[in-house]
């Protein structure tokens, strides 16, 4: 049997100079099916968990009720798929069961009126029951959240409830609507499962994104992918990012990094950035890499494939080449991080240093050729010099802008 | 350590970026260049006026660099002896200026004037920075000029009171020079990016 997973290993360099001091290497770590693999649709236990608080106004219900009439065309009997509706309590709108009769979950999903206030926690607990129903019966097992609005009081609670999702190989996406939501705590809630959290500026996106993310889903060969690094001593990934198919920072924890799905025809990639300690010239640092997956069509349950990066230390200085593509990803990255800091400031009322970030920040998008981020952070460093703040929308415009620069395939398009 | 050049943040050897200014740590050649991100109107086409004399554009700040700065190295080749690529019927040209926001697509024909409109003396440019706070910028009101030649297109000052850079070096006057797609061109204290559509 050819290998079940390609890994390639892309680093910025493989001869480091001997230091007293530790220093950084970044990996460019990408996986795909083999060459020749059977593309097959793998079933789906699909729920949809929608706000309906007050402030999904009529027309953001609407093109959530829209795009999941869409959803359910794109879904066959052997799929199934729940609904639940939340606002100050959830709802289950449509029992977890087989797609078969379209027009009857179709006139239920109508039905959901909006009223209440926002508490997450809820309609994500009774999403969780209705996915057990078929938990482990179908390929893949995944939760999107619809929100409009910030949970009140619970996040806490819901974060947790997303750590025990992914321990069950249940992943979680969460689509913001709007500009009133948390993006922190979304981005905190699909972290476990490797999930995508996104912002849609526009109700008419909802459909492309959801559609998207259940075609992706569908197409996967294979999930609950995690990365060990069986790193020695000392050695440490500090951060993990993913860069394709979707952007998306990563959470790490004492089991791995948990990376999502790998879905057909597209290449997962994560960029590591990872520390090495003082080394002497002449060591050789070997660093194992552990990608632990489920491919269903060839029965494998949390199998490992191992690969490994060799690093030699050498003596003075090497010049290190990194390849294009590593170094894009990092820049981009490194623009996201601006950003995010530039917010860190503002909301801890450091103003002056925000605007003089958000300076940089302009410079370097112009720089890099990122015109319309660039004049987005123009004019909300304008505001933050004005009123001391940026707006909601400026903000996440500007984060999940520059995260999806890193992803080819998602650039913003100019005007 | 790897102190930026820039801001002097100190980074991790290892560093590519330096995570307070976001400047690019290893050899300027290694940097990435500018995206064309964007759909036809925004396609670089500077690559058909790559000279490979020309200095990099994109090593080049904007907005920190004083632009009077002493030292300055010495301007660009001008044409004399340079090959450039084929010569383009119409080149729609895009100005961006970061300080007002304007983006501003004017089409070459022969030449594109530059300056700041004056009510007192009836000038009036075809790209006219009066709207960019141009006067208080010390933009002259005949400031320079873009034309297109058989082989690509240049670059003149027009014997401005505060000058022309180009990419940071300033022109002397009356002199053309090659511009090309994605150049930074300040007029006075008034910074423009240029594109070729
Ligand atoms: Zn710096």
């Amino acid at each position: 049997m050819e290998k079940a997973l390609n890994i390639t290993i892309q680093a910025t360099t493989n001869k480091l100079g001997a230091l007293h001091a530790s220093q950084l290497v970044y990996l460019l770590v990408s996986i795909q099916p083999p060459a020749e693999f059977q593309q097959t649709r793998t079933s789906l236990n699909i729920c949809l968990v929608i706000d309906r608080s007050t402030s999904m106004r009529e027309e953001r219900l609407d093109q959530v009720k829209a795009a999941a009439a869409l959803i359910l065309e794109k879904l066959t009997p052997s799929d199934t798929l729940s609904v639940i509706s939340f606002s100050d309590r959830a709802e289950v709108v449509v029992p977890n069961s087989p797609v078969t009769n379209r027009t009857l979950l179709m006139a239920r999903v109508q039905s959901i009126q909006a009223s209440g206030g926002t508490e997450i926690y809820q309609g994500l607990a009774m999403g969780m029951q209705e996915l057990a129903k078929y938990l482990g019966k179908q390929g893949i097992s995944h939760l999107v959240l619809l929100t409009d609005g910030h949970t009140y009081g619970d996040a806490g609670q819901c974060i947790e409830l997303a750590q025990r999702a992914a321990s069950r190989s249940i992943g979680i996406s969460a689509l913001g609507i709007g500009t009133e939501w948390n993006d922190q705590f979304l981005d905190a809630l699909v972290a476990p499962s490797g999930g995508q959290s996104a912002y849609i500026d526009d109700p008419n996106r909802i459909l492309d994104l959801l559609q998207e993310r259940i075609k992706g889903l569908g197409a996967a060969y294979a999930h609950n992918l995690r990365i060990l690094p069986h790193f020695p001593d000392n050695v440490n990934v500090i951060s993990a990012f993913k860069t394709a198919p979707f952007a998306q920072p990563l959470s790490l924890t004492s089991k791995g990094i948990n990376i999502g799905a790998l879905e057909g025809g597209h290449t997962l990639a994560i960029l590591l950035e990872v520390n090495i300690p003082p080394s002497s010239a002449g060591e050789t640092l070997v660093l194992p890499l552990g990608i632990v997956a489920d491919i269903p069509q060839f029965h494998l349950q949390n199998q490992e494939f191992t690969t490994q990066f060799m690093l030699n230390i050498v003596s003075g200085h090497p010049l290190a080449e990194p390849p294009n593509d590593l170094v894009e990803a990092v820049q981009v990255l490194n623009l996201y991080r601006m950003s995010e800091k530039a917010w860190q400031e503002i909301e801890t009322g450091h103003l002056d240093k925000a605007t003089k970030r958000m300076e940089r920040l302009t410079t370097r998008l112009f720089e890099a050729g990122y015109h319309q981020l660039a004049q987005n952070a123009r004019q909300e460093t304008e505001l933050l010099e004005k009123q001391g703040t940026i707006s909601l929308e400026g903000r996440k415009k500007l984060k999940y802008g520059t995260r999806a620069l890193i992803t080819p395939k998602n650039m913003p398009l100019e005007e | 350590m790897t102190t930026c050049p820039e801001c002097g943040h100190q980074e991790k050897s290892g560093a590519l970026f330096c995570s307070e200014c976001g400047r690019f740590l290893l050899d300027e050649r290694l940097k990435p260049q500018a995206k064309p991100n964007a759909p036809p109107t925004f396609n670089r086409a500077g690559s058909q006026f790559d000279t490979g004399k020309h200095p990099n554009l994109h090593t080049k700040e904007f907005k920190y660099r004083p632009p009077f700065a002493e030292n300055l190295p010495p301007p660009p080749p001008n044409l004399v002896g340079l090959e450039l690529g084929p010569e383009v019927e119409v080149q729609p040209i895009i100005f961006i200026v970061p300080n007002s926001g304007r983006r501003i697509r004017l089409e070459l024909r022969d030449e594109i004037t530059i300056g700041r409109s004056d009510p007192a003396s009836s000038t009036l440019p075809a790209l006219d920075l009066a709207r960019d706070n141009g006067a208080q910028l010390g933009v002259s009101r005949s400031h320079a000029l873009i034309q297109k030649v058989d082989r690509g297109v240049t670059i003149m000052d027009l014997g401005s009171t505060n000058g022309t850079y180009l990419n940071n070096y300033r022109l002397p006057p009356d002199l053309p020079y090659a511009l090309r797609s994605g150049d930074e061109v300040r007029f006075s204290h008034l910074l423009v990016h240029i594109f070729f559509g």
